[in-house]
């Protein structure tokens, strides 16, 4: 049995997951498995993630496209009691999985997001991101919503939600934290944080992007599910 | 490996804790261990409560240190359950008590909680006064968390992690460690059941001497933190 799984959905993602991969091979904490719920990508995707031959990775391959149901899939064969969900385009800082579990065990928490710093390293970038580190530290006791970057929870409690909710084809990570939050305990994690591509503002104006997730979390806040998937973000794009 | 351990404190008991005990051998749900820790009485305690041998997956454990806190943790040291769950010895509880306790404390995913209290008899007073008890319970969630000793139902993980009662407190150590607890773990009072509970302390003091004594209490714990006003003997009320 092992403590963690590791649960990553990709789609064409070759030019991230190796990097991704090469961070966790590089962590002092050993006990995990990796579960890749892959949406069927015509890269090299599988192809890197079977180059990393010493690490304990399920690679799975599947037809459907949505990044909630991937999750699910990835979350039902998973064996440890706490699974992190992770991005492809995430870097784990050395010590990450051992801090943070540390924290997530010791604070009682039953789900538990971490602070993002960028891979870029230009001015601009460095602001965005600790205004949204700033911003859902506020919003973590109030409004609790966290991308699914990278998000801790207890395989008890995604079982109790009954995962992802796969209707929504964005902003499933946040209405599952708001789930969830709802039942357990939920927090921000102080000692730890990932980095994270910033291929999301790159490809977009910041103003569009933000008012792209505004309108996602009202749409979602007034259960008008066909809106919120109507809103362009494509899974594997960002 | 049981799942539930039920600590019970015990000074001088050989009247209520039978009554306890056989309340716990006629619950529905039956995955417990009981540990009394016997806080050097006098009377007949251990013999009465080794009668239940038979009927309960019980153990008594000598506790020389004397109060409620100290006991706890002894009783709480031998525990082999996930979860533990602190009684005193005057109180009963209904058939169904654990078992709908546990379904509630897991499906809330509560790592510490407290229950509805209500008197033995059919007294109104008693009854009004155990309600306002209660409210002041349902609503110390949002303020400052407060709980008695009579029942608290916590994860040995969580009891572990605050290293369990403070056993310099001669009072109050029970709303120290609820305090404590519900720092950390997630808190409240659980609505699907309840328990009955002796009015001893209503007999000893007086019912507006405790309900004075026990406002001043919290007052005093809300307002300055802790600095002992009243005196308050385990045991002996």
């Amino acid at each position: 049995m092992v403590k963690l799984s590791i649960i990553i959905p990709t789609l064409n993602e070759e030019n991230y997951i190796g990097r991704l991969l090469d961070s966790i091979k590089n962590q002092r904490f050993k006990d995990y498995e990796i579960i890749i719920v892959d949406s069927n990508s015509k890269d090299k995707t599988k192809h890197i993630a079977e180059s990393f031959k010493k690490l304990p990775i399920k690679f799975l391959t599947e037809k459907q496209k949505g990044i909630g149901q991937a999750r699910n899939v990835g979350a039902s064969i998973a064996k440890g009691n706490i699974f992190l969900f992770l991005d492809a385009d995430v870097v784990l800082p050395s010590k990450f999985l051992r801090t943070a579990l540390a924290e997530f065990e010791e604070r009682f928490l039953s789900i538990a997001a971490v602070n993002q710093l960028p891979l870029a390293s230009d001015l601009r970038n460095k602001i965005y991101h600790q205004a949204y580190n700033s911003v859902t530290d506020v919003l973590q006791y109030v409004y609790p919503g966290a991308q699914g970057v990278c998000l801790f929870t207890t395989k008890r409690l995604h079982e109790r939600i009954v995962g992802f909710d796969e209707k929504l084809r964005l902003g499933e990570d946040a209405d599952y934290v708001k789930r969830a939050s709802k039942l357990a305990k939920y927090r921000k994690l102080v000692d730890s944080f990932v980095y994270v591509s910033t291929r999301r503002i790159d490809k977009e104006k910041i103003g569009s992007l933000l008012a792209k997730y505004a309108k996602c979390d009202l749409n979602r806040a007034l259960k008008k599910y066909d809106k919120v998937n109507e809103i362009k973000y494509d899974f594997g794009e960002h | 490996m049981v799942k539930l351990s039920v600590v019970i404190p015990a000074y001088n008991e050989e009247k209520y804790l039978p009554k306890l005990l056989k309340s716990l051998s006629r619950q529905t749900f039956k995955d417990f261990e009981v540990i009394i820790a016997d806080n050097n009485s006098v009377d007949k305690t251990e013999k009465r409560a080794l009668k239940f041998r038979k009927k309960l997956n019980l153990q008594v454990t000598h506790c020389k240190k004397q109060g409620p806190g100290p006991a706890r943790n002894a009783g709480a040291k031998l525990a082999s359950g996930d979860y533990l769950l602190f009684l005193d010895a005057d109180v009963v509880l209904p058939r169904v008590f654990i078992k709908s306790a546990l379904s509630e404390f897991e499906s809330r995913f509560l790592s510490i909680a407290n229950c509805l209290v209500w008197p033995m008899g059919k007294s109104v007073v008693n009854t009004l006064l155990h309600l306002g008890a209660n409210l002041i319970m349902l609503f110390s969630h949002a303020v400052k968390p407060h709980s008695g000793g009579y029942c608290i139902l916590i994860t040995k993980r969580l009891h572990e992690r605050i290293k369990g009662f403070d056993e310099s407190m001669s009072l109050s150590e029970d709303c120290d460690y609820f305090e404590r607890g519900c720092a950390i773990g997630k808190h409240a009072t659980l609505e699907n059941t309840k328990l009955f509970m002796s009015t001893r302390r209503f007999g000893k003091e007086g019912k507006a001497g405790l309900v004075t004594k026990a406002l001043l209490g919290y007052a005093n714990k809300v307002i300055c933190k802790n600095r002992q006003l009243v005196d308050y003997k385990f045991g002996k009320w």
